[in-house]
């Protein structure tokens, strides 16, 4: 469940719908950082898999900080290439994700 | 086999490794989640959470799912100093930085019941990975870059645990600081916690995350817990157990 105050209104999901095959391109939702956009694809009349198109880029990664805790081990982040089974991170939950999501999967509705 | 499904507004993804695993088991988590969304959901009029906020369900008709939510939210408050409190400042309660993984916990010990052993359960990126991944190694998880949604900048390997992450993404203007009640907290971009399940890690990331750059020393001083923390210019610290993991 995704934090939004009540006064945000929730966007609506066609979750239950039938979706026709093919890839669908959410809008650019604003949020925070910067602008949020998906592209929902389907397949069999289901929804398969959910690709990022445009994702708030802010902060420099490659930049390196002096300050960081005595005891514990700090690295500056790199991007890994390894195979993965799934992921972590914050954003599936985020109020620009499901607005942009749900403006794909309303293209695919039969 | 995988099977993808849109819940509490979250991708929701079940993985079970094996090539006959019935659709029954798939539908029978999935149904389980969609009952978790019509009692705890926000959003929804109809939901029992909603009805609480509205004055419309009292107290003595609190369902038993939701008095259990509400306990446990109070010993996470607890345990976080304060800084997991699930009544917003406009007096709303919303036990969302529980109830996910919660459900989480419970989808998993559902296919545990089921005789079930090698399988994740990821929703909204908070995982609970059991047993070992199709080649029979420990599930890997990659950590996502929190300034970049296409990479991936740490990977853990995991049997038997959970895996969160809050970050300001998601959630940054809905996790205070008790302290600064109008200062969100924004000196560390994401938090990741690997847990003894996801009810555990999910619970205690979203104070870690409200707690800034003390957050990880939080988690370094929770036995049974390992976390990452990124801060805004991109500098990840570690807790000291983590190596078991890479």
């Amino acid at each position: 469940m995704p934090m939004m105050t009540p006064a945000q209104n929730a966007p609506s999901m066609p979750m239950m719908g039938k979706y026709k095959n093919g890839t669908y391109t959410g809008n650019a939702v604003a949020q925070y950082y910067g602008d949020v956009q998906v592209q929902a694809v389907i397949s069999g009349g289901k929804l398969v898999d959910v690709l990022f198109l445009q994702y708030p880029n802010h902060g420099n990664s490659s930049e390196v900080n002096a300050y960081a805790l005595p005891i514990l081990r700090s690295e500056a982040i790199t991007a890994q290439s390894a195979n993965i089974d799934a992921v972590s991170g914050a954003s599936e939950t985020s109020p620009a994700f499901i607005a942009s999501l749900s403006s794909a999967l309303k293209q695919a509705l039969i | 086999m995988k099977e993808f499904r849109i819940i509490m507004g979250m991708p929701v993804t079940l993985d079970i490794v094996g090539s006959d695993v019935p659709e029954s088991i798939f539908e029978k988590v999935f149904l389980y989640f969609r009952s978790i969304e019509e009692r705890f959901s926000v959003y929804k009029e109809t939901s029992e959470i909603t009805k609480i906020n509205h004055g419309i369900i009292k107290e003595k008709d609190y369902s038993e799912d939701m008095r259990k939510v509400f306990a446990l939210c109070e010993e996470t408050k607890n345990l976080s100093d304060g800084y997991f409190d699930i009544r917003s400042p406009g007096g709303f309660l919303d036990p969302s930085g529980l109830v996910k993984g919660w459900a989480i916990y419970n989808a998993a010990e559902i296919l545990k019941a089921d005789g079930f052993e090698n399988f994740y359960i990821n929703v909204g990126s908070d995982i609970e990975a059991r047993g070992t991944n199709t080649d029979g190694e420990p599930w890997k998880i990659g950590i996502r870059n929190p300034f970049n949604e296409k990479e991936i900048v740490k990977v853990v390997n995991v049997n038997g645990r959970g895996v969160a992450t809050s970050g300001n993404q998601a959630r940054g203007k809905h996790i205070y600081d008790p302290s600064q009640k109008n200062a969100p907290a924004d000196e560390i971009a994401s938090i990741t916690i690997i847990g003894p399940n996801a009810y555990e890690a999910d619970r205690f990331a979203t104070p870690a995350f409200a707690m800034g750059k003390k957050g990880i020393d939080f988690i370094e001083g929770l036995k049974g817990f390992e976390g990452y923390s990124i801060d805004k210019n991109g500098i990840a610290m570690m807790t000291s157990g983590i190596e078991q993991y890479l």
